[in-house]
């Protein structure tokens, strides 16, 4: 893998400030530190923060929640909240619901979004998700490389013995299992 | 076309996925120059975000050429160099009208508390996002904005998400002159936010992580001062004595749903439980270590399943606590500002380069703050330079 390290500037070589804790607050509301940190004190006045004030526009009404804008054209299923009182004009469709989790979805999405089981129930169909993408990868005999997908060259390259010792916690679980198990049997 | 594919939780790979296609009639085609792995994403890697599909794209941090646009499309031309803010708003709805870009109501039908977003779930949006080599960008003229001759685009890429949400941190922080304000979180926005503090006349910055390379590069880039939380053994009464006992003027929570720094935090959000979303230890040191009557400013990502969080004390204390997804086309000319005077140059942070075809190693080297990494930066096969 190819990779460059950032390029040292002026700015990351910079002079830390730490002067501040042996200041009391009266002589820190006096300080001027523009000779020391650039641009320091250039945004003080509220008039050039671009959030100030939070609301641009505080008169507007409901009305212009949903602006006449051209609807896309749903090409597959999209999922609609129930807080919402149209579909957007505009959505995503990277993934469309599909199979056991696409049931869940659908049911999920039949709760608002204050309830705390719509998120749950979306939270089970993620991992559903995975597990039906797993069995798909091996019915069509595409075996998925997980170790590379999670990255194992990395972790390896900067952290080999942390993958040893989680390894091996991971080996020394199973074996604690499998030994368990041998012992259960024996007493039946 | 190539592109990142999320599988499952700590899985992804790089792909070939087909073209994005024009699907509304304010849509472009942008095909992506450079992109970033943002620390949110890596909510999404670890599977702690509802509505998380195997099969989407992540990255909404980007910068790229327009390639093709929407029949409707007027501002922007094929050719034009832009930066794809990772809002996805209409710019006419009522949120968007209050320059809420992050909250627009005409992009995200999965969900209301947020609009929508490049490659963030279906809870904000269902987009693919631009961790790949061409993306799909609706409403472009009110999205895109062009970058000016004079930013390269490492820097433009760091405008897209990193460096206009560490400011309005700042800025939400309501920071007046000689503040003292404590940061949370070593990472890029926190790096932007301590960075923007002095902008704002900040008199002192703390910078907090547990990750002493982090620490050091903030007191560099940020010239602040810094401290590892794994030092102390009680944070709160720790910031207290630094504070004189009064309290910081102002904090602010640049981690989000994976903090560390409580056992059980960790053990209720993460693992070995999910009875809460994530672990919100470090908004819970912001909140007690700020003076009474001071400011929480809240730019951690949280998702929407509820946290334990100390509201009791932030009530009792008369906090003002701002929170948002930052409006990133709001703040962009005032941190192009800062670029083009010299004040800034945010591509510092960016300490890796990684082709898109290894994306899986990019991802697991910022989970695992391997190799100093600070920001990665995606770069696809054609990404042209």
């Amino acid at each position: 893998m190819k990779q460059v390290l950032g390029k040292s500037s002026k700015d990351v070589l910079a002079v830390p400030n730490i002067g501040g804790r042996a200041l009391t607050t009266a002589e820190r509301r006096e300080l001027d530190l523009s000779a020391k940190i650039q641009g320091w004190g250039s945004d003080l006045d509220g008039g050039v923060r671009p959030g100030v004030p939070m609301d641009k526009a505080p008169d507007l009404g409901a009305e212009v929640l949903y602006p006449p804008i051209e609807q896309q054209v749903p090409r597959n299923k999209v999922h609609k909240s129930t807080e919402h009182g149209r579909l957007t004009p505009v959505f995503g469709n990277a993934c469309p619901p599909r199979g056991l989790s696409g049931l869940v979805r659908d049911f999920a999405y039949g709760i608002s979004e204050g309830r705390m089981s719509h998120w749950l129930l979306l939270m089970l169909a993620d991992r559903v998700d995975m597990v039906e993408e797993l069995l798909l990868d091996i019915s069509r005999l595409r075996i998925p490389n997980i170790p590379r997908e999670m990255g194992i060259e990395a972790a390896l390259r900067y952290n080999r013995a942390g993958v040893v010792k989680k390894t091996a916690i991971g080996l020394g679980a199973l074996a604690v299992i499998a030994l368990c198990r041998t012992r259960g049997k024996r007493s039946l | 076309m190539l592109a990142m594919t999320y599988k499952g939780p700590c899985r992804v790979k790089a792909v070939h996925k087909p073209m994005p296609e024009i699907e509304h009639p304010r849509d472009a085609l942008v095909r992506v120059t450079r992109a970033c792995i943002c620390g949110s994403d890596l909510h999404l890697y670890h599977g702690l975000v509802p509505d998380t599909r195997v099969g989407q794209t992540f990255g909404h941090e980007m910068v790229g050429i327009v390639e093709e646009i929407g029949s409707n499309v007027r501002k922007i031309k094929i050719g034009d160099r832009v930066i794809v803010p990772f809002n996805i708003f209409c710019g006419e709805c009522y949120f968007c009208q209050k320059g809420l870009y992050g909250n627009c109501h005409n992009t995200n039908p999965f969900a209301t508390a947020s609009g929508g977003f490049y490659g963030y779930s279906h809870m904000t949006g269902g987009y693919d996002g631009g961790q790949a080599e061409y993306v799909r960008t609706p409403f472009a003229d009110a999205g895109l904005i062009k970058v000016p001759d004079d930013i390269d685009d490492e820097n433009a890429v760091l405008c897209a998400d990193a460096y206009p949400t560490g400011y309005q941190a700042a800025e939400m922080a309501d920071i007046k002159k000689g503040d003292s304000v404590v940061i949370f979180g070593a990472g890029p926005i926190g790096l932007f936010a301590a960075k923007c503090a002095w902008f704002m006349g900040a008199g002192r910055v703390l910078i907090i992580d547990e990750y002493d390379y982090r620490l050091d590069f903030a007191r560099r880039f940020a010239q602040c001062e810094i401290l590892n939380f794994r030092e102390v053994s009680d944070m709160v009464w720790y910031l207290k004595r630094e504070s004189d006992w009064l309290g910081w003027d102002a904090a602010i929570d640049a981690v989000g749903c994976e903090s560390r720094g409580s056992i059980a935090q960790r053990a209720l959000g993460i693992r070995p439980f999910r009875l809460q979303g994530g672990s919100a230890a470090a908004l819970n040191w912001a909140i007690d270590s700020v003076r009474k009557g001071g400011t929480v400013s809240i730019i951690g990502v949280y998702g929407p399943v509820p946290n334990i969080v100390k509201i009791g004390d932030a009530m009792n204390k008369g906090i003002n606590m701002r929170m948002a997804q930052a409006s990133v086309k709001r703040n962009i000319p005032r941190c192009f500002h800062h670029i083009q005077a010299g004040h800034i140059n945010p591509k510092d942070v960016i300490t890796h380069r990684i082709p898109l075809e290894d994306i899986n190693d990019g991802y697991r080297i910022f989970a695992g703050k391997y190799d100093g990494c600070i920001k990665p930066m995606v770069i696809p096969p054609r990404a042209g330079h």
